[in-house]
């Protein structure tokens, strides 16, 4: 029998809800980037290269991606339902402490790879020094391994196969990435990497990682 | 691969949340299965099959045939 019994109809309002919410990402996205630009823009002391700029930039996009979801579980009803991909309230509610764990990971982690590169650039309106942004990154990594097993305990199949997925794909983007760039660089084609590239590579990597392997089951558009 | 879960879940008049519930999964998974984006482990089909009161294959459909030597 080759019937196909299980077609989910997508209706017009979920796909209007679906760009809403990519116009809102890519205004707040870019208003954000423009915003940083012009924080790390120094005339007189160009202290901000190319490495740390990155590095800042994805920080910000996992401060962003838990302000929202912080925001959005703590008012599902105003927010949340429209600006997450959730199809209703009850979602929300139902996935409310992970949602929160996930919007407390991402704005520890945003905020350690931001000072990280605020601090690496040598800036003198950074707030830490570098050998402090690295403890500082280290306690974050140890409060997001305690994060990350709670989570994982709570996931169910699905939620785990998912986070199987993301971790293996940003191994793959490492391997390419880093196996290409490292032979370049001792072929003396081009220039190493940073230290901070590093760091930006992997949790860079991991984030669309995260896109991918959720666009991979059909989670990243609307029902 | 296909199902029927969608028709089953239905037919028993439950939401996604209520066989999620059932079940012990999230309401994504069910979604995703019911979407044929997620294949569900030997034993979450199994439990669905319980659930409902019909055979795994009557559930999750298999295109494939063996080939003869």
């Amino acid at each position: 029998m080759t019937e196909r019994l299980s077609e989910t109809p997508r209706s017009a309002n979920n796909w209007r809800k679906f760009g809403l919410q990519a116009v809102f990402g890519a205004a707040f996205g870019a208003g954000s980037m423009i915003a940083l630009m012009e924080l790390t823009f120094v005339p007189e002391a160009p202290l901000w290269e190319p490495s740390h700029v990155v590095l800042a930039g994805v920080g910000l996009i996992y401060v962003l991606m838990g302000l929202l979801v912080g925001v959005g579980t703590l008012a599902p009803g105003s927010i949340g339902q429209r600006m997450l991909n959730v199809s209703d309230v009850e979602e929300l509610e139902e996935g409310r402490s992970m949602f929160l764990y996930s919007s407390m990971g991402c704005l520890t982690l945003g905020i350690s790879l931001a000072l990280f590169a605020f601090a690496g650039s040598g800036d003198p309106r950074s707030p830490v020094a570098p050998d402090t942004a690295f403890w500082i990154f280290l306690a974050a990594s140890a409060f997001l391994g305690v994060l990350s097993a709670i989570m994982w305990r709570g996931f169910d199949e699905l939620w785990r196969q998912l986070t199987m997925d993301a971790y293996a794909l940003t191994g793959q983007f490492l391997i390419v990435v880093l196996s290409l760039w490292g032979g370049a660089t001792a072929g003396g084609l081009v220039g190493g990497p940073q230290p901070l590239d590093l760091l930006s590579l992997t949790f860079g990597g991991l984030l669309l990682a995260c896109f991918v392997a959720v666009g991979r089951r059909g989670m990243a558009t609307p029902n | 691969m296909e199902n029927r879960l969608k028709g089953y879940r239905e037919e028993q008049g439950w939401s996604q949340g209520e066989l999620a519930r059932r079940l012990g999964v999230s309401r994504q998974t069910i979604n995703a299965v019911e979407t044929d984006k997620y294949d569900p482990s030997l034993p979450l089909a199994l439990r669905m099959a319980c659930l409902f009161g019909v055979a795994v294959p009557d559930l999750f459909i298999d295109h494939w045939e063996p080939q003869n030597d």
